[in-house]
């Protein structure tokens, strides 16, 4: 009997592999991207590639993990979700206000530990940001967003 | 009573080049005018809004997100965060995500009806597009 449920367990999991549900594909060429388009400060690029370009841009680097499901399903859901939100890699598609928009309540939710989330630093604890990433990050955000208000 | 003369000579002078420099010295103005709210918006804000959103908060996400103290006097944020958090009310107002659902089932009193609804995006959008947003 227990041989019997580990079995059908073995093959539910075997079969699920091959469920298209949540499908995320990473795009090599990203023309709109923040980073490789505007002047972004060194300590700010670490910042959005360790804690935001793997749910926020085209260029998600998954974990091995990620490749399996169910866990699969449940990255790719924020992956989908957090580009729909955010996505850096379509940054020049934005006009200069939603950029400042976007970037104000980016600010925000890093000063309230609302992002990154948890659930990701759990696992990438380099993603986790420090009070003084924060506070650069929080300037950064100041500055750039007066010099898209001025253009 | 020469010296007299003098010393009320030069205090009188004196006296006349502060006024001089009073009189050229620029007035400090602030870039930003305070804004202003419309009677109507400011009850729907006063009951929804304000006792979270302002900078004598205890609700600490509540104020570091928005604080209307900052948001319309003339040195607080600078304009191109007003202009964000204008567009962000009009957003979450619209979206219902504010006031909080948590926070209205604790107080029903002080969810927002249809009309101030519409009175709070069409103050908020306006004032965003007075600070440059289409």
């Amino acid at each position: 009997m227990k041989k019997k449920i580990l079995l059908s367990v073995a093959i539910l999991l075997v079969l699920i592999q091959f469920l298209p549900i949540f499908k995320v594909e990473n795009q090599s060429k990203n023309p709109g991207d923040l980073i490789q388009n505007n002047t972004v400060p060194a300590d700010i690029v670490q910042i959005l590639k360790t804690s935001c370009y793997d749910c926020h841009s085209n260029d998600t680097k998954t974990p091995w993990y990620g490749y399996i499901a169910p866990v699969k399903w449940l990255v790719n859901y924020d992956v989908q979700k957090g580009r729909k939100h955010v996505n850096f890699s379509n940054w020049n598609t934005l006009s200069s206000v939603e950029k400042i928009k976007v970037l104000d309540e980016c600010a925000d939710e890093i000063l309230m530990d609302e992002m990154p989330m948890k659930i990701y630093t759990s696992m990438h604890q380099d993603a986790l940001l420090n009070e003084s990433q924060k506070e650069a990050f929080a300037s950064w955000v100041e500055q750039y967003s007066e010099e898209l208000y001025n253009q | 009573m020469k010296k007299v003369f003098i010393i009320s000579l030069l205090v009188s002078g004196l006296a006349m080049l502060s006024f001089t420099n009073y009189k050229n010295k620029p007035i400090e103005q602030s870039n930003q005018a305070a804004i202003q709210v419309p009677a109507n918006v400011q009850v729907a804000l006063d009951k929804s809004c304000t006792m979270c959103h302002n900078d004598a908060s205890k609700n600490l996400k509540g104020k570091t997100k928005l604080s209307f103290d900052k948001l319309l006097s003339a040195d607080g944020y600078p304009s191109p965060k007003k202009m964000a958090k204008f567009l962000e009310i009009a957003d979450e107002v619209k979206n219902n995500s504010m006031p909080p659902k948590g926070f209205l089932e604790k107080n029903p009193d002080k969810a927002l009806t249809e009309t101030e609804k519409s009175a709070i995006i069409a103050w908020a959008q306006s004032e965003a597009k007075k600070l440059g947003a289409k």
